[in-house]
């Protein structure tokens, strides 16, 4: 195989995840798909740059989240600051039938400060060490623990969960 | 993922409490996962291969000889 088709087809096995962390971070499928699709062609430019025998995962992850908070942000705050409403909602009727669903757990998440998300993305689903994610996202190891931690209370405090007995 | 010290404004969550978040947060990023991979993506990787292997070659910009009539593409 060529350098050219094995890069291509490294590529190709990550798309899935890269999907998944661009739509974790975004909170929207189209904006997703166009971050994806950024970072690929971005990826692909700087090929050269990339270090054989690393994670090409946390190699395209970075270049994504550093893609998403240059560029994409902006726009997400945007829509996001309309819908404090929906986060009162969710905080005052969360238990009816004292199970909470993962789309209460996704409308959750969406409420989470950017950089508490990203942390608790990155070391909670995408299987990276704290240590890994901290490198991802520039930042110190202790940064990463403290932001999963907030997270954690934050998710708690949205969906109303104070015991294991609120699930 | 060894968080052994806490800061102390945030305490540490109950471990099912925990267990209960990561759960969650994993069978909702599952679900993205599984998903169909856009077309529109794999296309751009075609493409991308394509353009690359024409730089690699040098293959000349669509140069014409003289005398060719240029009728049409083909």
């Amino acid at each position: 195989m060529t350098a050219i088709a094995a890069f291509k087809s490294a590529l190709l096995a990550e798309l899935p995840s890269l999907r998944a962390f661009a739509i974790s971070l975004s909170g929207s499928h189209d904006h997703a798909d166009d971050l994806v699709q950024e970072t690929v062609m971005k990826a692909w430019g700087a090929h050269a740059s990339f270090v054989p025998g690393t994670s090409l995962r946390a190699w395209l992850f970075t270049i994504m989240r550093n893609t998403y908070f240059s560029q994409y942000r902006k726009a997400r705050r945007e829509v996001q600051d309309t819908d404090g409403e929906a986060a009162a909602r969710l905080v005052s009727a969360p238990a009816q039938d004292g199970h909470l669903n993962l789309s209460d757990f996704r409308t959750a998440l969406e409420k989470l400060p950017d950089d508490q998300r990203e942390a608790l993305i990155l070391v909670g689903a995408s299987g990276f060490s704290c240590e890994e994610a901290a490198e991802i996202c520039g930042c110190a190891v202790g940064t990463i623990k403290s932001r999963v931690n907030r997270a954690r209370q934050k998710l708690l405090q949205l969906m109303s969960i104070n015991s294991a007995a609120d699930f | 993922m060894s968080e052994k010290k806490e800061t102390p404004e945030h305490p540490s969550l109950e471990p099912p409490i925990q267990a209960h978040l990561g759960d969650q947060l994993k069978k909702l990023y599952g679900t993205i996962l599984s998903e169909p991979i856009p077309e529109r993506l794999t296309l751009l990787l075609d493409q991308l291969e394509k353009l690359e292997r024409k730089d690699r070659q040098e293959v000349p910009p669509e140069t014409f000889p003289d005398g060719a009539d240029g009728g049409g593409d083909r």
